[in-house]
C-alpha cells in the first residue's frame, strides 16, 4: 500500500469509527431508557427468575466477548485460523445466549399455560419483555453481521491493514455486552424476588 | 509504513492475547462477585451497579478500543 493510500484507509476509518459510537451513544439512550423504567416501576423488587439461567447466559455472553476479541486480534496479525475458529466460537455461544433466553428464560419450549411470566404479566411482565427482547434483536443483528465477516473472510476481504468490517462488528458485540452487563443485575439480582 | 520482523509480529500478537485473556479473567471474576454480593446484600444496587460500571469499563477500553477515536493513525 502506498503512503497516500495508507493515509486515505486510516482517516477513512476515523471518521467509520467515529460515526459508529455517535449511533451506539444512541443505542445507550435507549437501553438506558430502558433501565430508568425498570428502576422507577419496580423499584427494590424483582420478578422470581431463575438464578442459574441467569448466570449461564450472562457467562455464555461474556465468553463470546471473549472470543470476538481473539478474532479481531487474529486478523489483525494476519492469523486466519485463529480469526474463523474464534468466529464460529463466537457465533456459537451468541446462538446459545439467544435460545437460552427464548426458550428458557421466555418459556417458549413450554405449553403456554405453563409459562410463569408472558408479556402480558403486568409490569414485571412487560418490562422484562421488553428489555429482553430489544436485547435479543440486537443479539440477533449481532450474529448477522458475523455471518457477513466470516462470509468475507472466507472471500479473503479482509487483511492485516484493512478490516474496518471486523471492527465494526467486534466493537458491536462488545456493545451488547456491555448493555447486558447492567441488564443482568438491573433483571436478576437487584431487590427482592417477587412471586408474580 | 514500518516494517516489522515475523518475530516481533508474533510476540505482539501472544501480548494482544494474552491481554485478552487477563480482561476476561477480571471480567469473569467481577461477575462471581457479583453474584456472590447480590446473595449476601439481598440485592444492593448501589454495590451491583458499581460493579456493572467497572466491568463496563474493561469492556470499553480493553475490547472496544474507545481511545482509537482520538489516535492519531488506527489499523
Amino acid at each position: 500500500m502506498t503512503a497516500v493510500a495508507s493515509h486515505v484507509v486510516h482517516n477513512r476509518t476515523k471518521f467509520n469509527r467515529l460515526g459508529l459510537w455517535l449511533f451506539l451513544i444512541t443505542e445507550v439512550a435507549m437501553f438506558g431508557s430502558f433501565l430508568v423504567m425498570r428502576f422507577y416501576y419496580w423499584g427494590n423488587t424483582r420478578p422470581d427468575l431463575d438464578q442459574t439461567i441467569g448466570l449461564i447466559v450472562t457467562s455464555v455472553l461474556l465468553i463470546s466477548s471473549f472470543f470476538m476479541n481473539r478474532a479481531e486480534v487474529a486478523i489483525a496479525h494476519n492469523d486466519r485460523l485463529n480469526y474463523f475458529v474464534s468466529l464460529l466460537i463466537t457465533g456459537a455461544l451468541g446462538t446459545a445466549f439467544l435460545l437460552g433466553v427464548v426458550f428458557i428464560e421466555w418459556g417458549l419450549a413450554l405449553p403456554p399455560a405453563e409459562r410463569h411470566l408472558t408479556p402480558q404479566s403486568g409490569l414485571f411482565g412487560s418490562i422484562l419483555f421488553l428489555m429482553t427482547g430489544m436485547h435479543a434483536l440486537h443479539v440477533l443483528t449481532g450474529l448477522i453481521f458475523i455471518l457477513a465477516i466470516i462470509i468475507k473472510g472466507l472471500r479473503n476481504k479482509y487483511t492485516a491493514e484493512s478490516h474496518w468490517a471486523v471492527e465494526f462488528t467486534a466493537i458491536y458485540w462488545h456493545f451488547v455486552d456491555v448493555v447486558w452487563v447492567f441488564f443482568y443485575p438491573a433483571l436478576y439480582l437487584i431487590g427482592h424476588a417477587t412471586h408474580v | 509504513m514500518t516494517e516489522h520482523s515475523p518475530t516481533s509480529t508474533k510476540s505482539r500478537k501472544t501480548a494482544a492475547f494474552g491481554l485478552g485473556v487477563r480482561i476476561f479473567v477480571w471480567l469473569a471474576i467481577l461477575t462471581g462477585v457479583e453474584f456472590g454480593v447480590s446473595l449476601a446484600t439481598d440485592g444492593s444496587a448501589t454495590l451491583l451497579l458499581i460493579m456493572a460500571v467497572a466491568k463496563v469499563a474493561l469492556i470499553v477500553y480493553y475490547f472496544m478500543h474507545i481511545y482509537s477515536l482520538w489516535r492519531e493513525e488506527g489499523h
